[in-house]
């Protein structure tokens, strides 16, 4: 093997910090499902069972499959983040850096050594989270995988594996800072950037919202996501009855009731939303989409309408586009990463 | 790979090397020749400049004038052939905590294009010749100050480099690591031809085993010491002294260029 990536491979084997974070999503992501799941199929009018709830996009296996896409997307973003940052920002802390000037193997050969490793890491996380929320799905007694659910399966892995890749970049700014933690402050920058640019209806042009877009338009039974969408998706912040349901027809827990459910976890969701743009929205929003869209945008700056209904066009707002847009926005940034490193080194 | 020539010129050789940080002179037109078979040691206080010289000669830092060569090549050019000859220590040794010693040199002699198996070999030869076999398997986390310094001189010379640079390499280790040193040192320089270029800030057992001793101070090479002369420590305070009494290091520096 590669002398770069066989160093690095056993560097990121032996890190406490790659172990414990592929252990948290693998672990985590599934126990965390399975537990919304479990709460949403109970019922009850408890907070976590109505978020969780609203949570579910479908019925079955492919509902539960969809809360775990929702939770992978978020939670590859966050380890593979921290993992890039500790990988490249550590020889810069531990001052290992030095041994790797004045060696036969580039660094640039290094930095392509780590992204290759960072990517093996990430793969095997995504597929094995997967892997063991199918399991945890077949033991909470959603039966066995059908085609929707294969192919929900395959979404998961996709949107997972695709925000992983959207942390790569992160190996620049703790190449260019020298350490991981002003990586890990641009990690939590863009957590933060994505909250309020999703909460502000510009998601669709924002690539680290987008594979969740491409996520949740999964199904090509639902309905597109509405102008103003929650942190968490698109589609459930659209105003209850503004479109077709959800797959399935109901929520499960609560077959008469499903859009009070929902118009209780969409008010939550609205409270980032309403606190950036302003006060004196209506808190339950009208079942008509179009008056209440106007009312929603009455007095409000024209540019920011106009970004809302850009949404709409954006390509990253469709499963391939998103998709592509993002792998090239990835191979990008990976050129882009492999320079910084080698440019700042010397 | 091929070999570095065998030297016909220095192995090192460095002409006028500046560097500037900021408004102060780090390095002020430093030339320098190593050659091989030949222990050339660098002293002066803290802040000499020593390391700093040491870094552009291993391609670290880039000079703002003048050149420095390794094997005939400009340190800029220089590619693996002038790089798997090369073996250095400079600050932190290298080692990674959670590899261990024999991993950690293993993967030292594989960055410096030795194959797997003689990377094997050597690395644990090594670990032998420094005493660290007690310390092996265990993560080099673990290690003490002096033996973290073994490690990263076991890093250092695993691939049987023709050039070594190594900063204060007695730095945390007890004399009985310091008298190894000193022996491994003469046995490759003189032995084997391996040029060796060490700094150190006070005159320790390395430095008295030196061909040529070259004084640093604020960035300049003020002076040469005699290795077969007595009363070192008298003679490199009084170059220091007249140095800094007789230098112009009250005025203001001149801007950087």
């Amino acid at each position: 093997m590669d002398a770069a990536i066989a160093t690095e491979a056993l560097k990121l084997r032996r890190s406490p910090v790659a172990r414990t974070g592929w252990l948290a999503v693998v672990l985590g992501v599934p126990a965390l499902t399975a537990a919304l799941t479990a709460a949403a199929r109970a019922g009850g009018d408890s907070q976590l069972a109505v978020k969780a709830a609203a949570m579910l996009t479908g019925t079955g296996l492919a509902g539960y499959l969809g809360i775990v896409g929702q939770v992978t997307t978020v939670a590859m973003l966050v380890t593979t983040g921290i993992v890039t940052a500790w990988c490249f920002g550590r020889e810069f802390v531990d001052g290992t850096v030095a041994g790797l000037f004045a060696a036969t193997v580039s660094r640039r050969r290094i930095a392509a050594a780590k992204f290759v490793v960072m990517i093996l890491w990430s793969l095997t996380a995504c597929a094995a989270t997967v892997l063991l929320a199918l399991l945890a799905g077949a033991l909470l007694g959603l039966g066995p995988p059908t085609g929707d659910a294969w192919r929900a399966a395959g979404m998961d892995l996709a949107a997972g594996t695709l925000m992983a890749a959207l942390a790569l970049p992160l190996a620049w700014v703790a190449s260019a800072r020298r350490g991981y933690l002003p990586a890990v402050a641009a990690l939590l920058l863009i957590v933060v950037a994505t909250q309020i640019i999703t909460a502000l209806g510009a998601g669709g042009w924002f690539p680290y919202a987008a594979p969740h877009f491409g996520w949740a338009w999964a199904d090509p039974k639902q309905p597109p996501p509405s102008g103003r969408p929650n942190c968490c998706s698109p589609y459930r912040s659209a105003p209850p009855g503004s479109g077709p349901p959800p797959r399935g027809g109901t929520a499960p827990n609560s077959p008469e009731h499903p859009g009070d459910q929902t118009k209780r976890a969409s008010e939550a969701g609205s409270e980032l939303f309403n606190a950036l743009i302003g006060s004196g929205l209506p808190a339950a929003p009208p079942a008509n989409r179009l008056s209440y869209r106007r009312s929603q945008w009455r007095g409000r700056p024209k540019w920011l309408l106009l970004l809302c209904s850009a949404e709409r066009i954006s390509p990253l707002t469709s499963t391939s586009g998103s998709f592509l847009a993002i792998l090239i926005l990835v191979v990008l940034c990976l050129v882009r990463g492999c320079a910084g490193l080698v440019g700042c080194m010397t | 790979m091929t070999p570095a020539s065998p030297t016909t010129g220095p192995v090192v050789a460095a002409q006028g090397l500046t560097l500037w940080f900021g408004a102060d002179k780090a390095v002020d037109g430093v030339d320098l020749t190593v050659v091989s078979g030949e222990i050339h040691a660098l002293v002066g206080l803290n802040g000499a400049g020593k390391t700093t010289l040491m870094k552009m000669l291993l391609g670290m830092l880039r000079p703002d004038a003048g050149t420095a060569r390794l094997f005939g090549e400009p340190v800029g050019d220089a590619g693996p052939e002038v790089w798997s000859q090369v073996g250095h220590l400079l600050e932190t040794p290298f080692g990674y905590g959670e590899l261990t010693p024999t991993e950690n040199v293993i993967a030292a002699a594989r960055l410096h294009g030795v194959d797997v198996s003689a990377a094997r070999r050597q690395a644990g030869e090594m670990i032998g010749e420094l005493t660290l076999g007690r310390w092996a398997d265990r993560r080099s986390r673990v290690l003490s100050l002096g033996n973290r310094q073994r490690l990263g001189l076991a890093c250092a010379l695993v691939h049987r480099p023709r050039l070594l640079i190594l900063d204060e390499p007695t730095n945390g280790l007890d004399p009985m690591g310091v008298l190894e040193l000193r022996g491994m040192l003469l046995s490759r320089s003189h032995g084997d031809g391996v040029a060796v270029l060490v700094s150190s800030h006070h005159l320790d057992e390395v430095a008295r085993i030196a061909d040529r001793i070259t004084v640093m101070h604020r960035g300049l090479v003020i002076g040469n010491l005699d290795p077969a002369g007595v009363d070192l420590e008298h003679r490199f305070f009084d170059i220091v002294y007249t140095a800094e009494k007789e230098g112009p290091w009250t005025q203001p520096s001149p801007p950087r260029p």
